[in-house]
């Protein structure tokens, strides 16, 4: 019986294989699945209906004549839309793009290419950080420019600066969160764990921590540093810039944590 | 070339794979065999550094495979799991594969069209057949010229063409000088295709040896003899038997006997001036050779059919074809 055989490859370059390439396979295996598509789709619908929402409730609040001024100009309503709703989507973005490969059975693929468990995570970093930052970039400035829209006559109003500040924040907080919760995919290799995990954290402890009077605990966790971050708070205990730091410092750590599982566990 | 030195894998108190040493050569076929649970699939996962040896060493070529610069060019694999995404194509699947060795993706499309899968090409995996699903491993197992191949029961659910062409290709692959380490339970298409065999029971390695010789070596070797003359043939029995030999008949004119020659045999129906129609000596199969070595290691069977004909001793079905 003949083979056809495919032809004979060149002699492999060092330069061949590395960062670049790993990167540019998962930017091929993020945007060839479905998954994504509905993610982003599911996103913005978060985000529309989050402007609407907080639209709404700040028009509320001026009849209650409950309203403060910062609260009531477009930046802030839109950065809790994103706060509130559409970072959800984010979050499970993160988490699917290390867990899909396990349920599927792709991460032995993945890891026969890229067998270097550093790179290979690296990779997964390097392609969400660029498309979470300019999700945040057209989101932040969506979210803005709608919630000028609903909130119409009762928006305070407010700088470029603030829409600057408040859109770069978003457009740095989405990129954290989705680092934030791919090291706890790496680590915990199920969606259910890692997404349950990510929620406990961002919404869960900050509501309970309080309760027991763990207030200060609460305000350093990634959802009260992201809310800073994206100016989605009034700025207490700590500024935008130190609640970037702080959820820097939950997405380095969460992805040395999946880092360490890669290594350790087999695959 | 591919190099195990004293490979060791322990889930616990169980070790699955414990002490192998080898060196798998290029240039020929390399079976890989031994029963459910003796440690193959796990052997050949700690060669491509997807489970960590508890002890020992495996290295492709020298080095361990996660250390390699071009890996996807050094090996090519398939494994017995499933490790595509079901939504994605299988063009894609590969693309992905080729853009983490800026491989081109025309060399994509000329691997598909190699493994028959070009019509297929843009369709999610979730919709292929297990043999197209086979046949996309092997698409990437080649897309990388590697002179390594891993095959972990490539020929599962492929139709007998495919069985074919995989022991086709797999045959030219060794023949152009690449190390072809290949598992598979069919001892029949093993036969056909190995040149070398390695054995692993219970995780231990139990032979390393071609397969010539491990037929060579079983127990098992017996002549056939037929002639017309039933009479002359029965006492030809008799003095087989007084040499020492087991006879048996098989059929109107026809004995298997062990224990002795072929020349002896023909000797003494020479001696006899017995007309024979047939004298042949029968070697074992593969299939024979491989339950004589792995029947004290089997896992999970139950007793083997040959070691309860063996109990019930003059009536034993003949285990030679």
């Amino acid at each position: 019986m003949a083979v056809t055989m495919p032809r004979r490859l060149p002699a492999a370059k060092r330069s061949d294989s590395g960062l670049k390439g790993a990167i540019a396979s998962e930017w091929t295996k993020f945007w060839s699945v479905r998954g994504t598509w509905w993610t982003l789709a599911v996103g913005t619908a978060l985000l529309l209906g989050g402007v609407v929402l907080a639209a709404i409730s700040t028009r509320s609040q001026h009849e209650n004549g409950t309203a403060e001024p910062f609260t009531s100009s477009a930046p802030f309503v839109g950065s809790t839309a994103v706060a509130f709703m559409a970072q959800w989507a984010v979050a499970v973005l993160g988490v699917m793009v290390i867990t899909s490969e396990y349920s599927t059975g792709t991460i032995r693929a993945t890891l026969q290419w890229v067998p270097n468990r550093g790179r290979m995570l690296l990779a997964k970093i390097l392609l969400l950080v660029p498309v979470l930052f300019v999700v945040g970039l057209v989101s932040g400035a969506a979210a803005v420019g709608l919630s000028e829209l609903g909130l119409g006559a009762y928006g305070e109003p407010y700088t470029d600066a603030d829409v600057c500040t408040t859109v770069f924040g978003i457009a740095l907080y989405l990129p954290l969160l989705g680092v934030f919760a791919l090291g706890l995919g790496t680590f915990l290799r199920s969606a259910a764990a890692a997404i349950s995990v990510v929620f406990v954290i961002l919404l869960i402890l900050p509501i309970l921590l309080p309760a027991l009077g763990l207030d200060l605990i609460a305000a350093y966790l990634p959802g009260d540093a992201g809310a800073n971050l994206m100016r989605a708070s009034t700025g207490e205990p700590y500024s935008q810039a130190v609640g970037g730091l702080i959820m820097l410092g939950w997405a380095l750590a969460s992805v040395y944590a999946g880092y360490l599982a890669l290594r350790r566990k087999d695959a | 070339m591919i190099t195990l030195r004293g490979l060791t894998k322990r889930y616990g108190a169980k070790t699955a794979v414990d002490d192998i040493s080898l060196e798998i050569a290029p240039g020929r076929v390399t079976g890989f065999l031994g029963p459910n649970g003796a440690g193959k699939s796990t052997t050949m996962r700690m060669i491509l550094g997807l489970d960590k040896p508890t002890s020992g060493q495996a290295l492709v070529n020298g080095k361990p495979y996660t250390t390699s610069p071009h890996p996807v060019r050094e090996v090519g694999a398939i494994l017995e799991a499933r490790s595509v995404h079901p939504g994605r194509s299988a063009r894609n699947h590969l693309l992905a594969m080729a853009r983490t060795h800026s491989i081109p993706a025309r060399r994509v499309d000329e691997v598909l069209q190699a493994v028959g899968l070009s019509d297929a090409a843009n369709r999610r995996a979730a919709s292929f057949s297990l043999g197209m699903g086979q046949r996309l491993g092997i698409a990437g197992a080649l897309l990388g010229d590697p002179p390594v191949l891993i095959l972990d029961e490539p020929v599962n659910g492929l139709d007998p063409d495919g069985v074919r062409w995989i022991r086709a290709l797999v045959r030219t692959l060794a023949g152009e000088g690449r190390t072809v380490f290949l598992s598979s339970h069919l001892m029949s298409e093993m036969e056909l295709t190995a040149d070398h065999l390695v054995v692993i029971g219970k995780g231990r390695l139990l032979a390393d040896l071609p397969m010539a010789e491990l037929i060579a070596r079983s127990s098992r070797h017996v002549v056939r003899a037929q002639s017309p003359q039933v009479r002359g043939l029965d006492v030809l029995s008799s003095r087989l038997t007084a040499e020492g030999a087991e006879v048996q008949w098989t059929g109107d004119g026809e004995i298997l006997i062990e224990g002795v020659s072929v020349s002896r045999v023909g000797d003494f129906a020479h001696e006899m001036g017995l007309r024979l129609h047939e004298l042949t000596s029968v070697s074992a199969s593969l299939e024979e050779a491989y339950i004589e070595l792995t029947s004290g290691s089997v896992e999970f069977g139950a007793s083997s059919g040959r070691s309860q004909a063996h109990g019930s001793g003059g009536e034993q079905v003949a285990p030679w074809r």
